[in-house]
């Protein structure tokens, strides 16, 4: 997390991926206006998905 | 890191500005209103964010009316909107920073950044980008913390403790979701589509109704929702247990045999292997040609044998002859039994009887030929019938007539198609089958001259009557395919609406398309979790904000009390709630809502002790902290609590302070209260169209005149006299360094450690440096502080105050 240590903080707080990979994809984002930052996790949240898809299928 | 000049360049309301010196540890510039003073204080955040709060807070409302505010609009086109500044790190090294204002298409606002004169991020020289450290205190952001809604201020609240970042966080997480929901990706409608369909079948099977419901609703669990399938199928199947394989089987041929029940298209089902077969029939076609050249070519060998051969029966009887002579009678006829043989007819017997083994060879030859035409032609119709389904017989027919009693039209199309392609096919196995058995005793044929001309038409027409039956068929063969493609959907729909089948169908769905259920069940989880991460964010924010206030809060508390001695109504605690803050305060020991109850300048006084611990946070790259007005809605009492209280409490933590207001006494206070640790006193004027003037409000000549006034006022005035007094020996050395091109001396140092920067000025004389330092030591604050001195009379002071102005006219520096 190279910008914001609550981000930081936030992350190692909760024993998931999803949060991580959440604050990850944020902390990137923090210069953006709110509705481009929602844009850009919206895509985030549709890799994990297509992820979480394709390990289904795998297993 | 302090900020020891600034250099705002068409930026907002400063033209093509100088550098503005702030290099004190205490700056105050005065101004009145609109002379730039907020300008400034914009600058410096803008240099450091690259955006305002003012500017972000305005296009919230609308963006268009804020647009090209940063750009002051009397600026020449080609000139670029900078603002320039020099820190000093605690190292004592110095930066240059620089921020260019870039506008870009459609006049989008955008800036870079240089450090020491190249581009760079200015976290090269470790200034951050944080909010949290925003070391400007601007006079629009405390009244924006006073009229915000509860909601509101907690996320203000939240953010000027440093938790922006994730109230952001929360915020984006939660539009995020909403896009995901609202726009799922591809394989999420698709999935759903597919999943409809299935929730439909179930609905015919009673033992997974309660799940399609559920599914209905997307609702998933896929391991209890695999358990319940399974379940289902296992008691329809009236077994105990079973593996998922072995129950899809099982439910397959249940359902194999109910569709049988009701229709069993095993006679129209095409193969297979139809592609492959028709291939095969084409390559088979192509061979036609050899097989009858072959054919023809053993034909024609046998023929041209035959018409020089004898008759079997002539060749016996020769033959006969010749054995009759090898059994020891010579010259003997076999049928005369006279000596007739001449040798000449010996020679002649011989000829013929081999004439008549070439007879025998190619008739072999023919018949061998024959036979593998006769096995080419068998194949072919074998391959034929791969490429057709068995056909219906009237049994079946009427039984199929009768599934579609009520909705004819499908059925009596595919039966058409159904009875054309039946007729082809046996047209053509039927012509085939004559051509097979024609070459199958095409020796028999050739070997009757009554017949051989019925051989040679069969292999004459052999060729063109295989390719055209080939062609036909597979023809046909595909034209039915083409109508069974069509018709299966009709018929499968029909078998499936039988209530056996489509219980089946009821179960076996959902096991056939729980791909589908995967996806949605991941789909609907990771919504699931996403919400849960929003409300993670909302405890880590609050447990935040608790910790934050608990070691915090006394930080806030401790300011505003600096500011509110002793007050019986006043502000006491904040308490974060899930969606809002609530300000907590007490009147007379009574607890009442501190927004609500308490005066602005109460509010007010809150807003900069939250914005001043924000500005001190641990960590903070800022040595400085610069408050715009900040005395607004603040009564004397409390502009004097700030005076002496907050800014000797910043300037003891050695935080470079800079005080911007339109106040003249509170400049005047500070002034005063701080004289001793040489403050710079500035004063912004004379607005402009090419923006305002910035000038030293103190000069050399204003501290003796105000000596001279003061050295003739009471006790108290004289004490002031004796500082501005050792001010004046302080602003003469650095006027005198200055006119002579000497070293200076560096900020905030003591009058005495200044005296060898004024000693080692060209120009100045033994004399003029002792009279200097017996003024300094008159000056001197630490006796001041002694017992029994006194506060020294205008007689006293008067000699000291000639002896500056006269070196001082010496120096040519008055």
């Amino acid at each position: 997390m190279a910008n914001n240590p609550f981000l930081e903080e936030f992350a190692a707080s909760c024993p998931g991926n999803l949060q991580r990979r959440l604050a990850d994809a944020f902390d990137g984002l923090l210069a953006l206006a709110d509705d481009e930052a929602a844009a850009q996790l919206k895509v985030t949240l549709d890799a994990i998905l297509q992820e979480r898809i394709d390990a289904t299928g795998q297993d | 890191m302090r900020l020891v000049r600034i250099r705002p360049t068409y930026f907002r309301g400063f033209g093509d500005a100088d550098w503005i010196n702030l290099d004190a540890g205490l700056v105050v510039l005065h101004g009145s209103n609109g002379q730039g003073k907020t300008s400034l204080a914009e600058a410096v955040e803008w240099l450091l964010y690259g955006k305002t709060k003012r500017r972000e807070r305005g296009e919230s409302l609308s963006q268009r009316d804020y647009q090209g505010s940063y750009r002051n609009v009397h600026a020449p086109t080609d000139a670029t909107t900078s603002v320039e500044a020099v820190l000093r790190a605690s190292s004592g090294a110095e930066h240059t920073v620089r921020r260019e204002l870039v506008i870009g298409a459609r006049n989008a606002e955008t800036s870079r950044t240089l450090v020491d004169g190249d581009p760079a991020d200015l976290a090269v020289v470790g200034i951050s980008s944080d909010e949290v450290f925003n070391p400007v205190i601007s006079q629009d952001g405390l009244q924006d913390f006073i009229h915000s809604k509860p909601k509101d201020r907690r996320d203000k609240i939240s953010a000027a403790l440093g938790l922006e970042p994730l109230v952001r966080f929360k915020t984006v997480v939660d539009r995020a979701r909403t896009r995901l929901q609202a726009n799922p990706p591809h394989v999420i409608v698709e999935a759903g589509t597919q999943l409809r369909t299935v929730v439909q079948a179930m609905n015919h099977s009673p033992r997974v109704v309660a799940l399609a419901r559920r599914w209905s609703s997307e609702r998933f669990d896929e391991r209890v929702d695999e358990a319940e399938l399974h379940q289902a199928a296992l008691e329809f199947l009236g077994i105990q247990a079973g593996t998922g394989d072995a129950i899809t089987e099982d439910l397959d041929v249940r359902r194999r045999h109910a569709a049988q029940r009701v229709f069993d298209d095993a006679p129209i089902q095409v193969s297979p292997h139809l592609q492959a077969d028709l291939s095969t029939l084409e390559q088979q076609r192509g061979n036609v040609a050899q097989v009858v050249s072959a054919l023809g070519g053993a034909l024609a060998q046998f023929i041209g044998a035959a018409a020089s051969a004898y008759e079997q029966a002539q060749l016996r009887f020769w033959q006969t002859g010749l054995q009759m002579q090898v059994a020891g009678l010579p010259d003997t006829c076999p049928m005369c039994e006279a000596s007739t043989l001449t040798q000449a007819k010996r020679a002649e017997i011989q000829q013929r009887i081999d004439q008549s083994a070439n007879y025998t060879r190619t008739l072999g030859a023919l018949q061998d030929q024959g036979r593998a035409a006769a096995r080419f032609v068998r194949n072919l119709m074998d391959s034929a019938g791969r490429v057709f389904p068995q056909f219906l017989n009237i049994d079946e027919r009427r039984a199929m007539t009768a599934l579609f009693a009520d909705s004819p039209a499908a059925c009596a199309t595919f039966l058409m198609a159904h009875d054309s392609a039946q007729v082809t096919y046996h047209r053509g196995t039927r012509l085939m089958e004559q051509r097979r058995q024609g070459v199958e005793r095409i020796q028999t044929l050739a070997a009757s001259p009554g017949t051989v001309h019925e051989a040679n038409q069969l292999v004459a027409a052999l060729e063109a009557d295989l390719d055209q039956a080939v062609q036909s068929l597979a023809q046909g063969a595909r034209e039915y395919v083409a109508a069974h493609a069509a018709f299966s959907p009709h018929l499968a729909s029909r078998i499936a609406s039988n209530a056996a089948v489509r219980e089946i169908d009821g179960l076996l769905s959902p096991i056939t398309n729980w791909q589908h259920v995967h996806v949605l069940s991941e789909y609907g989880r990771l919504l699931q979790e996403s919400l849960d991460v929003q409300h993670q964010i909302e405890a880590h924010i609050q447990t935040k904000q608790a910790a934050l206030f608990q070691t915090r809060g006394q930080e806030i508390n401790a300011w505003y009390d600096m500011l509110n001695p002793g007050a019986s109504v006043r502000y006491t605690r904040m308490e974060p709630g899930t969606d809002s803050l609530t300000l907590w305060g007490e009147t007379f020991g009574v607890q009442i809502n501190a927004a609500a109850c308490l005066s602005q300048c109460q509010l007010n006084c809150l807003g900069l002790s939250i914005h001043l611990i924000r500005a001190l946070t641990a960590g903070t790259p800022f040595g400085f902290v610069l408050v715009d007005d900040p005395v607004q809605s603040m009564d004397d009492d409390h502009s004097q609590a700030l005076v002496a209280q907050v800014i000797g409490e910043l300037m003891n933590r050695g935080v470079q302070v800079m005080v911007l207001s339109h106040e003249q006494a509170l400049v005047d206070s500070i002034w005063e209260t701080y004289y001793a640790s040489q403050p710079l006193r500035l004063r912004i004027s004379d607005f402009q169209r090419s923006g305002p003037q910035i000038e030293n409000a103190e000069t050399l000549q204003q501290a003796l005149d105000r000596v001279q006034q003061l050295a003739a006022g009471n006790e108290d005035a004289r004490r002031l006299a004796v500082k501005v007094l050792r001010r004046c020996t302080e602003l003469l050395i650095r006027d005198t360094c200055r006119v002579t091109n000497s070293p200076g001396p560096p900020c905030a140092v003591t009058a005495g450690k200044m005296l060898p920067f004024f000693q080692s000025c060209t120009g100045t004389t033994q004399p003029q440096h002792q009279g200097l330092k017996a003024t300094i030591e008159f000056s001197a604050p630490a006796p001041h502080a002694q017992t029994g001195w006194s506060v020294p009379t205008q007689q006293a002071i008067a000699p000291h105050l000639d002896r500056i102005r006269q070196t001082a006219r010496q120096l040519r520096v008055l």
